[in-house]
Parts: C-alpha cells; structure tokens; sequence
C-alpha cells in the first residue's frame, strides 16, 4: 500500500481534485498515466464527491462527518504496476492545529508519518492574507488609512482593533508548520516527494499566464515563505509545483458552460512537469515507487 | 431557553478551542454544526480550563471526548530555556543576547528580521524554517493589515514574561544556519542595574554568541547624558560578570525612522559611535563594540526606509573563530611501565 497525503487548509481545493482524479481514473477519456484497476470496498465518499463535481456544483468543505480515508486502486499504464493508494480527505482544520495548539490529530500525525509523498494545496483564489500595514501604506499613502481628514479616532480604532487569534495566521505559516513537523521529534527525518498544487490556476491573471509565468515561477511570488522553506531545506524535501484547474473555472459563474463540456475530463487543466494538459495524475505518478 | 444562554452553557472538547464562549469555533464551523460543542455543567466547564494532560511517555494526549486522539507537536509559541537548549543541543546554532530597556524596540526588531526574511526581502539570506513560528506571529500581528490598525505596532513584552527565545532557520551562500534570540522585558534590565551581579544570572548573556546592546536613537539624540550613563552602567555590570569575553559585541542604534532629517541622524550616527568607542576603551580593548544604525519601521510613503537589519544579520552570522581546547599535559609522579608505554602516546594527543 502506498500512503500519500492531500494537505491543505480550508478551501484550498484538496477535495475537488480527488473528485476529479477520480473521475478521470474511472472515464479513461483523456490521456492519463494512470487509471482505476478496480473498485475498492468502500467508495461511497468517491462516488458523492465525484458525482457533485460532475453536477458542477460547488464541492462544500470538509466536515467531520464527511471525512473519508479514500482509497484508489490504479494501474499505471506504463509499467502495469498495480498500487493502492491511501488518501485522506481530512477537513483543512485539521492540518491547521500543529501551527494554532501544537497538536495533531494522532491519525492525521501518522499519517503524515508514513507518507511516501505530499500533496500540498494552496488556492490561488484568496486575498493575501499576511499584507503588512506598511506596505498598504506604499500603495494608498498613510492618510487614506484614517478618516476624510486623515485624523483617526483613537477610539475608534482601539474598538476596531482586533486581537490576535491563531487560526487566521496566514496560510503559509500553517503550512510550513505542518510540514516542520514531518521532520521534528520524535518523528526521523527523511526526504519525502512534495507536489506543490496551486489550485483554482484558471483565476490566476490572464497577464501573469501570458506572459508565461509558472506555477513554480507564481509560487515563488506569491507564497515565498512556503517557496523559500522548500528550497532551503531542498535534502528534505524534493519538490515540483502544479498548476491545476481542477473545477475548470468558476462557480456558479461558469457552471452553465462547465456543463455544456462534452467530455467532462476535459474540464480539468493542469500544467507544470511536462504532464498531460488533463493529466491530474501526473503529481501521483511522480511521487509514486514506479515513477523512475 | 434564550440563545444567548445556550451559548453560555455550551464548551468545546477540543483543547485550545474556546468555542462559544470564545466566539471562535477552531472547526470555522457554526456552533450548531460542529460536533465538538457539547453542553457543560458548572464543574465541567472549570475542567475545560485547565491545560491537558499529557502523556510524557508518548507525547499523545489522551482521547478526546470526542474520539480525537492529538499528538503535541510543538512546546509553545516560543522556546522556554530548556527547550532552546534541547534544540541547541541538537542542531547547534548561534545565540543572540538582546539587551535594552523597556520599549528600545527588542521585539519589533526581531520580529522585522522574520518579516523580512520569510518575505524574501533579506538579500543573501532566505527563510529555512522557525520553531516558533506561532510566537513570531503574535509579535508581528499589530503590524499586519488583519489587526484592523492604521499604522503598525508591537505589543511591548510584559514585564512578568520570563525570557523567552524565538528561532529561525537561515538559508546562507554556504547551507543553513540556526539562530536563536533572547526576548526578556526592558524592566528586567532596569531592576538588575540595582543589583549589577544579578546579571550573571541571565542565562542568555552567559550562553550567547552575539550580545546585541540596543539604543534608542530618538532618546539618544534627546537625552545623551542619560542613555551614555545607562549603557556604560550596563556594560560595566557585564563586564564585571564576565559576560563580553569573546563575543561578537554591536551597540545596535534602533528607532532611526523616528529622527526627522539628515541632519538629525548623522548626529546621531556619530554619537552612537562615540559611544561605542567609549565602551570599547572602557572594556580595555579586549571587547570591540561596533555600532550598527537600524529602522524596523517606516513611518510614511516616502519617509525612512527599513534598514540596516540585514547589515545586522550579516554580523550575526559571520563566520566566528571555534573556541579552543586543550588539554593540559599531565605527568604522573612516579611513572609506572605502562605510563612510560604511554608517554609518548600522551605526548601527540596533547
């Protein structure tokens, strides 16, 4: 068995790609490396994910009750090799405590454990969550951040003010946490694959995709806490970045035309490593024992 | 029965979580949602707040009552003494004692060095990892837009904290380095000028690398006589405690965005290293203090600029001379044959 684990925080997009991995694995209507070599025992957290993507309808949030260890049996089309792969499908608080209690979930913690390799999801689709109040001030000038006359009401802002709280850290701290924690006693260090998915790539600004900015070159940009930890400490952790559309655009505003797709693979974009433009297994194969 | 009473005598099993009663579910769900909101007696909820119980043999806590076995991952938001030096211990890295007063702008520096870092704005240098991340975080979070202010603070270190230390991982041109800074309060530093042989027992002094004397620039450029009188004192009181000895020593000017005009901070520029001077021909030549100008702020569009933090870094993480150990030679009184079979053994190890 081949343990590989989907990390995220909320809305990140980690239970809208294994809809559509599954999908994929199951039409084999698209080239793709791998595909589903049967039916595992229990598929029914599959089978209503799947079936809401392939509604078009907004995937919710993982909760505690829709949580699911899923499992993929796939045979790589290559190398005919069969694995079984674990995934869970955890709601993203759960990968956000290690950075706001210091604690994990122990079945989560093993998890991570004995993970072969990581798929690690951050949303393109969110604001910037770390901005400074200096940098704000370069961009509208330190008296538009107070009233019409640029007075503020001490006051007032003392009310508005608000205090720290752990779980709106920004995103990249609760990552790099998680990932720290791979590699913190008492748990060995090794080196493990990390795929980087930045999800929803379709929102990404038609500028920054013409101009042919990668999802490696956008990471680097835009999470450079979570790209620079990569790097640096690049003996444990071997990574790739992705770029996937895993909905294929937006909704509610596009699911008219999302359903009007007449192979619904082809919604699914990916790009990044050379995989396939609909190739959502790509990242898997890479992280998996047969990708040599 | 009222909503608002349903709120009250409603808790969360999940540690950390103060749930209704915070207002804050962790889950980010509705409290009618989430299954970790349960409905608590008077004696229950007192149970809710103590901290719990961990099982230092695994290190796991106990069930939940919801089911939810955790696993602690980290000590705290920052390192406490015994926990810098079991991280010290394993990885090694370089301590930096920071020494000041109440508001000289300790916590705003380190944690600007953090801003700067993990945003990639320290040239040279890139962000490896931090085993304290969420303390990082709360020291800078009056600066961030989600704190709802309009211009940028630091929360001042309260003088019943104990000392603690932040953590980062630098990336350098030559592979990753570990660097630990002290946060104690300023109020500390003013009581043990009291009782100047108390400092030997801060043990971050003792145990540093790098000892960082910070200065305000704006009191300096106010009130010379009676910063000078302070820092001197200070310094006296470390040398006595034999606390300089081959330590890479900097009077770090802080604040330099609070002096209006160029004129204004060359004086003072050229006052913080007089000064440094003068400690340096007080400690008999054998501490250098070099004087470092920094800014963690910018006050306006246009105004100072933040600087002089990565010229800090740089020093922080020059590379320094390995102490020197040898052992003594030693001869036995009366050799014995196998003494004599030693000797000469004896002779190239020392």
């Amino acid at each position: 068995m081949t343990s590989l684990l989907v990390a995220g925080m909320p809305n990140s997009g980690k239970s809208t790609f294994i809809a559509a991995l599954r999908h994929l694995l199951v039409a084999n209507e698209v080239p793709i490396d791998l595909c589903l070599a049967e039916l595992s025992e229990s598929e029914g957290h599959l089978n209503r994910l799947e079936n809401t993507w392939l509604d078009c309808e907004i995937i919710e949030r993982t909760k505690p009750a829709t949580e699911g260890w899923v499992e993929l049996r796939v045979q790589d089309k290559n190398t005919l090799a069969l694995l079984t792969l674990r995934i869970p499908d955890l709601r993203g608080e759960a990968f956000e405590q290690p950075a706001c209690i210091g604690q994990c979930e122990t079945d989560l913690f093993a998890a991570l454990s004995e993970a072969n390799g990581i798929l690690l999801f951050t949303n393109a689709d969110r604001e910037d969550d770390s901005l400074l109040i200096d940098d704000l001030v370069d961009i509208f000038g330190s008296d538009d951040l107070g009233d019409a006359d640029g007075e503020v009401d001490p006051l007032a802002a003392e009310e508005a003010e608000k205090s720290f709280n752990p779980e709106e850290m920004p995103e990249e701290v609760k990552l790099v946490e998680f990932l720290q924690i791979a590699n913190r006693r008492p748990l060995a260090s090794r080196r493990r694959k990390i795929a980087i998915i930045v999800s929803a790539w379709d929102v990404v600004s038609a500028n920054e995709r013409n101009e042919g900015v990668t999802a490696a070159q956008w990471i680097e940009t835009r999470r450079p806490m979570l790209a620079q930890f990569i790097a640096a400490n690049a003996d444990l952790w071997e990574s790739r970045v992705y770029g996937v559309s895993a909905q294929g655009g937006k909704l509610p505003r596009d699911k008219t035309a999302l359903k009007k797709v007449r192979r619904p693979s082809e919604r699914v974009q990916i790009i990044g490593h050379g995989a396939e433009e609909h190739d959502l297994s790509a990242p898997l194969r890479w992280m998996l024992p047969i990708a040599n | 029965m009222s909503e608002e009473m349903d709120q009250v005598t409603l808790g969360c099993k999940v540690p950390g979580c103060g749930g209704p009663k915070s207002g804050v579910c962790i889950n980010g769900l509705s409290f009618g949602e989430c299954p970790d909101v349960v409905t608590i007696s008077d004696e229950a909820e007192v149970d809710l707040e103590k901290p719990t119980v961990i099982d230092e043999s695994t290190g796991n806590e106990p069930s939940a009552p919801s089911g939810r076995s955790m696993t602690r991952t980290a000590d705290g938001p920052s390192l406490n003494g015994a926990s810098c030096d079991a991280l010290l211990r394993q990885r090694g890295g370089t301590v930096v004692g920071i020494v000041a007063g109440p508001e000289a702008g300790k916590t705003t520096m380190i944690a600007t060095i953090y801003e700067l870092l993990h945003r990639g704005r320290l040239d040279g240098y890139r962000f490896g990892g931090s085993e304290t991340l969420r303390g990082y975080e709360e020291r800078c979070h009056l600066a961030r837009v989600a704190s709802n202010r309009n211009c940028p603070d630091t929360a001042r270190t309260p003088t019943h904290a104990k000392l603690s230390f932040t953590h980062l991982r630098v990336g350098t041109a030559t592979g990753i380095t570990d660097v630990v800074f002290s946060d104690r309060s300023g109020e500390h530093f003013d009581n043990v000028l009291d009782q100047p042989a108390q400092l030997a027992e801060f043990a971050e002094l003792v145990r540093a690398d790098v000892i960082l004397i910070l200065v305000e620039l704006d009191r300096l450029a106010e009130h010379a006589h009676v910063i000078t009188s302070y820092t001197r004192r200070l310094v006296m009181a470390m040398r006595q405690c034999d606390l300089l000895q081959d330590k890479i020593l900097r009077l770090v000017g802080t604040k330099a965005d609070l002096l209006e005009g160029q004129d204004v901070l060359d004086e003072t520029t050229s006052s913080l290293s007089s000064l440094a001077e003068d400690l340096t021909r007080r400690a008999g030549g054998n501490s250098i203090f070099k004087a470092l100008v920094t800014a963690s702020r910018r006050r306006s569009r246009g105004g100072h600029v933040v600087h002089g933090l990565k010229e800090l870094l740089d020093d922080i993480l020059q590379p320094r001379a390995q102490a020197t150990f040898r052992l003594p030679k030693l001869v036995p009184k009366k050799m014995t044959e196998m003494d004599s079979l030693m000797f000469p053994y004896w002779a190239t190890r020392t």
